[in-house]
């Protein structure tokens, strides 16, 4: 290198970081300045790249393909023992009389590897309908199968679960037998997830778990929503699965909440301010199914916040920071409902309200649990909760509004309400399996024994839903969980957790 | 190097923990570090295609590849962001050497600023449009060195290591570049004053 180029090299980095000017720079430069001028000037006017960035959205969705690209192709040869079993093979081809066999077993071995490698690879891309997709979930499976532990399981569930998502998009909205394949693989794949989950539930694995899972959640609702929104054909297709991702979120929620409701109450918090910012901003669309759709997914998580609160009632350390958490976000829901409603038509109205009327029964609920602590089995399960099943008969061709098992029976085991609404699904749906029954939902919520595992949906075919009325996106009622906590092992509260206590995921946003 | 956009810097310890895992086939370690990186290696090759949907595709196939060359990635040699760095400037070469057909600068968003005065910004943002164009015209070589020093923000010594060269080697190249850029703009009658 000649002396210039070091000169102009060190002087440009003097100008970009603003250790000296141009001209400071130029006097250092000892007979080439005049030559240098020129270059020092370009070199200090290039600026570095604006900080622009993908969208949130399409990021998290190309991270979901991307995974799943390396884990079905790249796994494979990524791993490759250094040394060991070629050591040893290589030995076997130095012994002549082995050789030959070895020869011969290898080359089996190879012909049935390339067809079984050439099949599942070539069934990567394959659809439901087609005639490799039994080998691409065959494939699945198997990797389930070899697949280390129930969190690597429950992990790889999730990750199929978002494969169906993708699949579905992929196929025509008008091919009803293939999207109802993507759609009842998905929903297996969401079982698979939850009993993977409770599998495990309690462990740091757990907590590991507790930290991605609700993102993929997200991804996989913002994908539905995204897929429902490029083509309206799909919204009726859809909703069931939208349902699925919902129940399946509440309850893997359900069981974090036996061991750090604060996590769970945040992270519902925030789904539920990304289904109400949704419908808001299909309100904004005047797209009034789908801001129906999302309204009524607002309520389900409504329902299941009131469900932790009569939990933190019951006696939790956190109790007031809970309480205080969701009193906050009531009063911003409360403001974004009362935006809807001043804007959207008067027809639309009704749903909007039934929302509004399920947020003050947050607030209220929050309100009568002060200085009076509920305690399971007393039925207190305030009466405003209970009222929720006659409330707002005339909305807009919307189911009524209910309290299911969760909150009014299910920890108050007055048994009242969701055993007489067994059409809402919240009571039909059965616990997890891993997790037994309820602690004090015997009284009353006799349902709980009843299929369907995924959600009152399962059974129910787009559009058939008794609870849905005429005027409603079908596939997004009969949906709801079942409140009652699983049995597991008792563990440390979150704060004891370095895992849960920085997990601050933020679910559900359009 | 400097931290992504926005993102929290994180210790370079941790993204080589992360890497080392990943080397191991974790791919929760590699999905950190897609969103660690993804960002910057999208505006990269925006940069560079001006084409957000090419952006897009070329960046996941990066990653595929950085995926398939993590068993060889030698971490004691190259920084892993140069190594990354690397894998985008090859890809984008290969995008235009099977596609002659596409655009090179359709979208200058990325580099419209929107910060100053009207005339200030008007004059900035030619310059660095101009500036832009003479970097896209660079060969592969001396345009790689002057977008990861000036553009990425990379140290001397990390370029050095991501193209295999001596950073003596580098600062020629720079200082050839910068008058082959000066070259390039002086014919579209551009005046760096």
């Amino acid at each position: 290198m000649t002396r210039k180029e070091a000169v102009l090299t060190r002087c440009i980095e003097a100008v970009r970081s603003g250790e000296a000017t141009v001209e400071e720079s130029l006097r250092q430069c000892q007979g080439h300045g005049r030559e240098l001028e020129p270059l020092l000037k370009l070199g200090a006017n290039i600026e570095p790249l604006k900080p622009v960035g993908m969208e949130p959205a399409y990021k998290r969705i190309a991270k979901a393909r991307l995974l799943e690209e390396i884990q079905t192709a790249g796994q494979a040869e990524h791993r490759q023992p250094a040394g060991g079993p070629l050591v040893s093979m290589f030995n076997i081809f130095k012994q002549p009389a082995l050789c030959r066999v070895a020869v011969s077993f290898l080359a089996v071995i190879l012909l049935f590897a390339s067809l079984a490698g050439g099949t599942a690879y070539a069934a990567r891309s394959s659809l439901p309908g087609e005639m490799l997709y039994p080998a691409k979930t065959g494939t699945e499976s198997l990797r389930l199968f070899i697949a280390g532990g129930n969190l690597a399981k429950a992990e790889l569930s999730l990750d199929f679960a978002m494969t169906r998502l993708l699949e579905l998009d992929e196929l025509e909205s008008g091919a009803a037998t293939e999207v109802g394949l993507a759609l009842e693989g998905y929903r297996n794949n969401l079982d698979a997830f939850i009993r993977y989950a409770t599998g495990i539930s309690g462990s740091a694995d757990f907590y590991s778990l507790a930290e991605s899972a609700p993102d993929h959640f997200r991804s996989q609702i913002e994908y539905m929503d995204q897929i429902t929104d490029s083509d309206p054909g799909y919204a009726q297709q859809i909703g069931p699965a939208t349902t699925a991702g919902l129940n399946a979120h509440i309850e893997f929620m359900d069981i974090l909440a036996q061991y750090d409701l604060l996590s769970a109450a945040q992270i519902n918090l925030d789904a539920m301010q990304g289904r109400l910012e949704r419908a808001s901003d299909m309100a904004d669309r005047q797209n009034y199914p789908a801001m129906q759709a999302a309204l009524l997914q607002y309520q389900q998580l409504n329902r299941f916040a009131r469900d932790l609160i009569l939990k933190v009632q019951a006696g939790d350390s956190q109790k007031s920071e809970i309480e205080s958490l969701n009193l906050q976000a009531a009063l911003q829901f409360q403001n974004i409902l009362d935006d809807m409603a001043q804007q959207a038509a008067e027809e639309h109205r009704n749903s909007i309200e039934a929302s509004r009327q399920a947020t003050s029964q947050l607030q209220e609920q929050i309100s009568a649990g002060d200085g009076n602590s509920n305690q399971p089995g007393e039925g207190s399960g305030s009466p405003d909760a209970r009222n929720d099943n006659g409330q707002n008969p005339q909305q807009d061709g919307q189911a009524k509004p209910q309290t299911p098992g969760g909150t009014g029976t299910t920890d108050n085991g007055s048994g009242s309400g969701s055993a007489d609404n067994p059409a809402s699904g919240a009571d039909n749906q059965k616990p997890p399996d891993g997790g037994s029954g309820s602690t004090g939902a015997e009284g009353g919520n006799d349902n709980n024994s009843t299929p369907p595992a995924a959600g009152g949906t399962a059974d129910n075919p787009p559009g058939k839903n008794d609870e849905a009325g005429p005027g409603e996106p079908p596939g997004n009622t009969g949906t709801g969980y079942d409140g009652s906590p699983l049995e597991g092992p008792a563990l440390p509260k979150a704060e004891d957790n370095p895992v849960t206590a920085k997990m601050t995921a933020v679910a559900f946003r359009r | 190097m400097d931290n992504c956009d926005g993102n929290v810097p994180q210790p370079e310890i941790e993204i080589a923990e992360l890497v080392e895992r990943a080397r191991k086939g974790d791919t929760s370690a590699f999905g950190q570090i897609y969103d660690y990186y993804a960002d910057r290696i999208y505006r990269h090759i925006l940069y560079r295609t001006g084409n957000m949907e090419d952006a897009r595709d070329l960046m996941q196939e990066v990653f595929i590849k950085a995926w398939k060359g993590l068993p060889r990635y030698n971490p004691t040699r190259t920084p892993f962001a140069g190594w990354l760095f690397t894998i985008a400037h090859n890809r984008v070469i290969d995008h235009y050497r099977t596609r002659k057909d596409c655009d090179y600068i359709e979208d200058e968003s990325i580099i419209i600023s929107m910060a100053g005065t009207p005339e200030k910004l008007a004059e900035q943002n030619f310059t660095q449009l101009e500036v832009r164009k003479a970097i896209l015209k660079l060969p592969p070589e001396q345009q790689q060195v002057i977008l990861m020093k000036f553009i990425e923000g990379f140290e001397y010594s990390e370029i050095s290591s991501a193209v295999q060269k001596s950073e003596t080697n580098i600062r020629v190249i720079v200082h050839r570049a910068l008058k082959k850029m000066q070259q390039i703009l002086a014919a579209t009658g551009y005046r760096n004053d």
